[in-house]
């Protein structure tokens, strides 16, 4: 218990913060194609509701497994996409899902609309993206935030389906290029960027000099809306090359577009599942740290009222009254104002400290 | 939607305490944990990325293997804020990494038990730093003392198991040790703290050498079993202490082969186990909800009302338009008959679905949702017990 209180001033006191980093490699084999049992993924769970489908990085009836991120699709009402035919599955399933990450993610215009996911995030006007796919990244991942300027997400986009990696001959790399220095602050969700399109394997782009607008990724909610026009070619409306052709996204050879009218939302992610070659990203995690100079001047601190410093109303740690004072510092106690301990911080071992020498203990706080 | 405020009698903290329990097994180099052998994944032999008998901290990286499906890793960039990682010494901090630098780290982080064999005389580090905490026990058992008239651990042969706090929480709990010797499956000995002041006794084979003796002693609240019984559990000699010209017949200081720590080539015929509780402590907060007689009787869900009973009416009392509660909209008789035309006397009804808490500035903390709608009329009273682990 300390008897003797300093106050520690503006000048010992400093706030810093650090963020720590994680790199986290998806290998698209373990979303599509590592833990296949019969006819069933075991690491991807499809839900009732058939809204979305989550992916774990191992079987998830295991306990070890993590989820890692969930898949849907959606596109807006007035997407040509949408309609009431019995072609039509899942419709206002898609547009929901469509409105309601909109809402989250681009929020509400001045009357009262929900805005719709724009190609460069400019919402004053600019072509709107209105058929989507989204992932959305587990805070297991993501943590603070995605770091900006590190996310890649490869696709394959050869035009042919073929279950034994052929889809992946042809590559495109979706990344949010110069983000760190390029980023959008006008979503409620937090930052976002655009993300950009360019050939890995092949050239399969119209505009294929990397400014290819493909998606937005949001980092603070870590979700990637991805563009459906990413598997099209020219013609259909997409961003591939005519040459590249259009993706047949299933064994029926069915184009995205169709696959968004007629296959339920789990098909459609199943269909992404077999595209997506790897996803890349660094996560971040703020540290908040506060450092406290605790500064034991050559006049203080030399005394204890410690029990063991006196013996037969002497002090111990001296031989001879001349002696100068001697104490040991073995712990460091932070109080409030109203000198209620708050922290504690030991030393690993005592320092010795008497009047000849000067101190400052380095006391850090994180949170 | 009605609001109440905890009074002092009904919110309760307290603390669960709970035991897991912990059992390894030490066969031929090998240790298992709660005897669950190795999960295969489809890219590392171990899916958890870690070796038998250990667990992976945070489980980040399942099944993954270096080149194929790479690990996830930690970095950090040398900045002013001067955070580094633990395995990064000062030194290497201050002269390997210029501002700017990114330093890495690496997971999974793993935790398993482990074990130092002294030989007699050999230098111990370990076991001498436990020096003042075996004598701080040692009112409990002059088993504990480190030099006495049982002997001077700092000296003699011994047998140092550490076990992570991971495993047991704040404390191992007293009397709950277990450790077994086998030799070709057959129990040659076992310890068991039957005292509950942390000695280790053999309490079987019964009749066996050494039986009712002090062969170690437990530190419940750090973590350590000392084995220090060096009488001949069986005959059979083995390589017990890594020197194949010095075989050894079985003690319990030789307890523990193939648990990290110390290295001895895995051997057959002889195994061991261990197994323990901790005690963990879980804060916990209990609030109780009432809903008393004669309230929380009404709804402001639409469907509260007869059909076509609208809840506000317009009016035109004033220019412009009001909304006013209506006094006279219809609630529904929701009292079950079981006659055809006919309704009973009406009684209000209501189905009280969920429990929310919220904070003096009323924001929301925690909702508390009941398995099937509470139905409550005005004569019944319920409370609703809401647990919380903090």
């Amino acid at each position: 218990m300390a008897t003797t209180y300093k106050s520690l001033s503006t000048n010992d006191i400093v706030t810093t913060k650090t963020l720590l980093h994680e790199a986290i490699p998806i290998t698209g084999t373990i979303v599509s194609g590592t833990y296949v049992s019969g006819t069933t993924e075991r690491n991807i769970k499809n839900y009732t509701h058939g809204m979305f489908q989550s992916v774990y990085d191992y079987p998830y009836l295991s306990s070890s497994a993590n989820h890692i991120f969930d898949i849907a699709v959606g596109f807006h009402a007035t997407s040509s996409l949408s309609g009431t035919s019995v072609n039509h599955v899942q419709v206002s399933k898609k547009i929901n899902m469509y409105n309601q990450m909109a809402q989250v993610l681009m929020g509400y215009d001045e009357s009262g609309s929900v805005r719709r996911f724009d190609e460069d995030g400019d919402l004053t006007g600019g072509t709107k993206m209105n058929e989507v796919v989204f992932l959305n990244f587990a805070r297991l991942l993501t943590k603070d935030e995605i770091k900006k300027g590190s996310f890649q997400l490869d696709l394959g986009t050869s035009a042919s389906f073929d279950q034994s990696n052929g889809v992946f001959a042809e590559r495109i790399r979706l990344a949010d290029t110069n983000a760190q220095n390029d980023y959008r602050v006008n979503s409620p969700a937090g930052d976002y960027a655009v993300l950009y399109a360019d050939s890995t394997a092949g050239t399969n782009l119209t505009t294929d000099d990397g400014t290819q607008k493909a998606g937005l990724l949001f980092y603070q909610a870590g979700i990637a809306v991805v563009t459906a026009s990413v598997f099209l070619d020219a013609a259909d409306g997409g961003i591939l090359s005519n040459s590249a052709g259009t993706c047949e996204m299933n064994a029926g050879a069915e184009a995205i577009t169709d696959l968004f009218v007629s296959g339920a939302i789990s098909a459609s992610c199943d269909a992404l599942r077999q595209r997506l070659y790897n996803v890349q990203f660094n996560n971040t995690t703020e540290l908040n740290s506060t450092v406290y100079f605790c500064r034991a001047h050559h006049n203080e601190f030399n005394y204890s009222t410690n029990p063991t410093y006196l013996s037969s109303s002497k002090l111990v740690v001296k031989n001879n009254a001349s002696d100068t004072p001697v104490s040991y510092i073995t712990t460091v106690g932070l109080y409030s104002a109203d000198n209620e301990l708050l922290a504690v911080a030991k030393m690993s071992e005592p320092l010795k400290k008497d009047p000849s020498n000067e101190l400052t203990l380095r006391v850090r706080l994180d949170y | 939607m009605s609001i109440y405020k905890f009074k002092n009698e009904e919110v309760f903290v307290n603390t669960l305490t709970l035991y897991p329990k912990y059992e390894f097994v030490a066969y031929s180099g090998t240790l298992y944990i709660n005897n669950k052998q190795a999960d295969v994944g489809a890219f590392n032999s171990q899916s958890l990325s870690v070796p038998s008998g250990y667990i992976s901290l945070y489980e980040m990286n399942i099944d993954r293997l270096s080149g194929s499906n790479d690990y996830v890793y930690p970095f950090i960039t040398k900045d002013g804020s001067l955070q580094s990682f633990k395995t990064v010494s000062n030194s290497q901090f201050a002269q390997s990494f210029a501002h700017g630098d990114v330093i890495t780290g690496s997971y999974p982080m793993s935790s398993s038990l482990y074990r130092n064999y002294y030989s007699q005389s050999a230098n111990r580090p370990h076991l001498n730093a436990l020096r003042n905490t075996m004598n701080f026990y040692k009112t409990l058992s002059s088993h504990y003392e480190f030099s006495g008239s049982l002997g001077d651990k700092g000296e003699q042969e011994a047998n140092l198991i550490s076990v992570p706090s991971i495993f047991y929480g704040s404390r191992i709990k007293k009397g709950s040790v277990d450790l077994r010797f086998y030799i070709t499956g057959t129990l040659v000995g076992q310890l068991q703290d039957i005292k509950r002041n942390g000695e280790l006794i053999q309490v079987a084979p019964s009749g066996s050498t050494g039986s009712g003796s002090c062969a170690g002693v437990v530190l419940y609240n750090e973590g350590f079993m000392l084995l220090t019984g060096s009488w001949e559990l069986d005959t059979t000699k083995m390589n017990y202490i890594n020197d194949i010209s010095l075989k050894k017949s079985t003690k319990w200081v030789y307890w523990g082969s193939g648990i990290t720590g110390f290295d001895n080539d895995p051997m057959t015929g002889s195994h061991t186990s261990i197994s323990f509780q901790g005690e963990t402590m879980t804060p916990t907060i209990s609030m109780y909800a009432h809903a008393m007689k004669g309230e929380l009787n009404h709804s402001n869900n639409p469907t509260f009302l007869k059909n076509d009973q609208q809840l506000y009416t317009t009016s035109n009392i004033q220019s412009g338009t009001l909304y006013l509660e209506n006094n006279n909209a219809l609630i529904k008789n929701t009292v079950y008959n079981i006659y055809d035309n006919n309704e009973e006397t009406f009684q209000k009804h209501t189905y009280i679905s969920k429990v929310v808490i919220y904070d003096e500035h009323m924001n929301v903390l925690g909702v508390a949702k009941v398995a099937k709608p509470v139905k409550k009329t005005e004569d019944r009273e319920f409370s609703f017990k809401l647990k919380l682990d903090l």
